[in-house]
């Protein structure tokens, strides 16, 4: 009964609103950094790889010990950092060309979060984390498609085992968003900059729910997860923060293999923005040895590769994401306690 | 049996809302860079044709400067090039005007260190052919409809660039002649096209009042004195007989 209500409700969100294009899903999405960057969708199932709070809250009523995580978390297009330092060096017109000649949709962050967790409930704050988008068009007089915004976040999460092999979750998450940008053109950013860098503020709640339906008892321990995620109140309407519900649908197993530990999952994915079943879809694998795991991740339009090193109570993970629009780098330093 | 059936349903829902086509695009940065991309093709053609159809459903301003930049773009004036004008170095300013000149009309040698200063910035802009000067014409005229800053200081650029066309093709005719002496029949022509010089620059300074209101009374002292050399221009007795110097 719960869920059916569950995604009846879900239909009726996803299915009603178009939005703009701001930031990607992986940017706005609510999970811990380093998965959402790695894993992409699919740390929504599986739950090998850990950082930070689970990106599912049914998952956390399966953590076995307390503990408290800190990340910092910093990530960019190399390239796009390179050529805007050419510029900065040397304003020739080789070099304003090569800066504006980019079409890609670039973006970057960089967080500071710490996570608490016990076996039932979580807590996470991020007290700062600075993101952007950026995108250039037309040759002749360039417009400019930018977000640069300032995040507070602050997320919890409770699950409980209910019955059956059946988790269920919910996370709370509150956003304090100040940004500034939009579409503007070059000659707009330069004689009216009051008008088009002026900050704006918006503040978000969601609400989270997730489940999880985890067969342990079974030697591939396989899993099936459904979440529904950025479906909340915003107190303003802004096409550079949209509200965009999306709903997720993942199974995920562990074979055992002769050396290490190793997960695959799959995960479905439907936002406003999925134009096809086939870019819903992502597939996923973690394998772990020793104190290293690999990672890698990959949809119709995303791909990532990556890995985290532990070693003690500190980590250390490097991945690399690449998209329709997009390459970047992203570097990830922790210490659990 | 019962957790399959939900599964199964749960899965059928997602597959049934997966199928949804993605619509027509729906903001203007998506509608314009289909028109960007047409330019980024060097299709400058279908641009020009599809932004002028967009601004008949959507006259926004940045709808009008797209339209009007493909135009100055098909003309070879790519934002590299306007910006690269202002990216330049002025001279240091230790270059004087010739004390003579000082000592004649302290103003005209004060004017001249100016435009020595600033030669570099000049020397940056870029020329066009006559067959784009049309272009840029074409622009300029989608533009004048907007009083936005943005498109008014895009529209001064482009009118600093039909300048020094123009003052680049009036030289080099007068150039050509090589004459060793001058008539008044020959000098009538470069009157009329140095009141036109004048007139350009003061539009320019028309678009740079809009564009910069804090410096709105310098560009108006600036418009007053070149309307007024023209007048001056205009009501030039010319001798009835051909008189040669």
């Amino acid at each position: 009964m719960l869920l059916k209500l569950f995604f009846l409700g879900f239909s009726a969100v996803v299915g009603s609103q178009v939005f703009a294009a701001s930031f990607s899903p992986a940017v706005r999405d609510g999970g811990s950094r380093f998965l959402a960057r790695s894993l992409g969708s699919a740390c929504y199932t599986m739950d090998s790889l850990q950082r930070g709070l689970p990106c599912n809250p049914a998952m956390i009523a399966k953590v076995s010990d307390s503990h408290v995580d800190g990340d910092f978390f910093l990530g960019s297009n190399m390239d796009y950092v390179r050529d805007a330092e050419d510029l900065l060096n040397n304003q020739s017109e080789e070099n304003i060309n090569k800066l504006f000649a980019r079409r890609e949709k670039v973006d970057g962050e960089v967080s500071i979060e710490a996570s608490f967790q016990t076996p039932t409930w979580g807590l996470s704050i991020e007290p700062y984390r600075l993101v952007y988008v950026n995108q250039f068009q037309n040759p002749a007089m360039p417009m400019v498609d930018l977000i640069i915004s300032e995040e507070r976040n602050l997320k919890a999460q409770v699950a409980s085992y209910v019955s059956e092999n059946l988790y269920a979750g919910l996370q709370l998450r509150y956003s304090h968003v100040r940004f500034l940008g939009g579409y503007f053109s070059l000659s707009d950013a330069l004689t009216e900059p009051e008008k088009v860098f002026q900050a704006r503020t918006q503040n978000f709640v969601f609400f989270e729910p997730g489940f999880l339906y985890a067969w342990e008892d079974q030697a591939w321990k396989p899993q099936v997860s459904a979440v529904l995620t950025q479906v909340g109140y915003s107190s303003e309407k802004s096409e550079e923060y949209p509200l965009r519900p999306q709903g997720l649908l993942g199974a995920s197993i562990k074979p055992l293999v002769p050396l290490g530990a190793l997960e695959l999952g799959m995960q479905f994915q439907i936002h406003s923005e999925t134009e096809n079943a086939k870019e819903a879809f992502r597939g996923a694998l973690t394998y772990q040895v020793g104190i290293l795991q690999a990672v890698m991740a990959a949809s119709l339009k995303e791909h990532s590769v990556g890995f985290l090193m532990t070693f003690h109570n500190f980590s250390s993970g490097l991945t690399y994401w690449s998209d329709d629009y997009n390459k970047t780098v992203f570097l990830q330093l922790g210490v659990r306690l | 049996m019962k957790i399959i059936l939900k599964i199964a349903l749960i899965a059928s829902l997602f597959a049934t809302l997966s199928c949804q086509r993605k619509e027509a695009p729906q903001t203007r940065a998506e509608t314009l860079n289909v028109g960007f991309t047409m330019m980024d093709q060097g299709r400058y053609d279908d641009a020009i044709e599809y932004f002028s159809k967009l601004a008949v459903t959507d006259p926004h301003p940045h709808v009008k400067q797209a339209w009007a930049s493909a135009y100055a773009g098909r003309a070879g004036i790519s934002f590299s090039k306007i910006v690269s004008i202002a990216m330049v170095q002025p001279e240091d300013n230790t270059v004087k005007a010739p004390s003579a000149l000082m000592q004649l009309d302290r103003k005209a040698g004060e004017y001249l260190e100016i435009l020595q200063r600033y030669e570099r910035h000049w020397n940056k802009v870029p020329s066009v052919k006559s067959e784009q000067i049309n272009d840029l014409q074409k622009s300029l005229e989608i533009l004048s409809s907007e009083k936005t800053p943005g498109t008014r200081i895009y529209s001064a650029t482009l009118r600093i660039v039909l300048l020094k066309s123009s003052i680049e093709q009036g030289l080099s005719q007068w150039e050509a002649m090589n004459l060793k002496s001058v008539c008044t029949d020959q000098l009538k022509p470069y009157v009329n096209w140095a009141a036109d010089v004048l007139e350009g620059l003061r539009l320019i300074a028309v678009d740079l009042e809009v564009a910069l209101p804090k410096n709105k009374e310098s560009y108006q002292e600036l418009q007053n004195q070149l309307q007024s050399v023209r007048a001056q221009a205009q009501v030039l007795t010319w001798p009835k007989e051909r008189q040669c110097f």
